[in-house]
């Protein structure tokens, strides 16, 4: 069944949350939480796949890609020209999501902390849940 | 935002509103209140960035070197440079006047 979108007119492309992307987000800590949600939407909505060209995007394959959230809070926001006031927390971050560019918009599979579970082996272990959730998304049409 | 349907074959998907509703029930106000801080650092981000644009197309059309634009507003050009990236917040005073040279104006209207 084809995705209705409300407002059909509209070429906005919007991010699409599948429950397991929300299981995982809500394991991330509440401030990782708030940034991941801003990037989501202020940056991977907004620039889509011309993140490619830079270091936030990287292509996994068969239509997987994953955007790349690293180092630190505040170097992370300065890279996309966002400044916070002087009191913010600097927590260290480095977080993949994994994701899908699909003509109904950004479909979110997934998302890996790296710096809590680390390990190659975890991280591809999340990378085939998220392409085996992309196969069922894509063999629904 | 959009809202669309619930499923895609056995894949469940939510909307933004639902998304962000089912995220946020565990916030403390104090992350609610990190979360709006962001929202404002990235509106400005935007704005910084609208005015970027708009300065340096505008400059661009009126064959206008940053040069001559810093000395028509009384900036230094590694001022203009920097605005014309997004990356300086000049002041309204600053901005009323670099507009005002390139023919332009500041507007706000309701969101």
């Amino acid at each position: 069944m084809p995705i209705f979108y409300a407002n059909q007119m509209s070429t906005q492309k919007s991010l699409l949350y599948t429950r397991e992307f929300l299981r995982q987000e809500k394991d991330l800590t509440v401030e990782v939480q708030i940034v991941v949600r801003a990037l989501l939407i202020e940056v991977l909505l907004t620039e889509g796949m011309n993140l490619a060209s830079g270091s936030l995007l990287k292509a996994l394959g068969n239509g997987l890609w994953e955007f790349r959230i690293g180092r630190n809070i505040k170097s992370v926001l300065k890279g996309v020209g966002v400044f916070l006031t002087p009191n913010t927390k600097n927590m260290k971050i480095l977080i993949r999501v994994f994701c899908s560019f699909e003509e109904e918009g950004i479909l979110l599979l997934g998302c890996y902390d790296k710096l809590r579970h680390g390990g190659d082996r975890a991280q591809n272990n999340a990378i085939n849940k998220a392409r085996s959730l992309l196969l069922t998304f894509r063999g629904g049409k | 935002m959009i809202s669309y349907m619930k499923t895609q074959n056995s894949i469940e998907l939510l909307t933004q509103e639902e998304h962000d509703k089912l995220l946020m029930a565990d916030w403390k106000p104090e992350d609610r209140e990190f979360n709006r801080n962001l929202i404002l650092a990235f509106e400005e981000r935007n704005l910084r960035n609208s005015l970027a644009e708009a300065v340096m197309q505008r400059r661009s059309s009126l064959k206008m070197s940053q040069r001559s634009l810093a000395k028509l507003v009384g900036i230094s050009t590694r001022d203009i440079c920097h605005i014309e990236k997004g990356k300086s917040n000049p002041t309204l005073s600053t901005q009323v006047k670099l507009l005002s040279s390139l023919g332009l104006t500041l507007q706000i209207r309701a969101k």
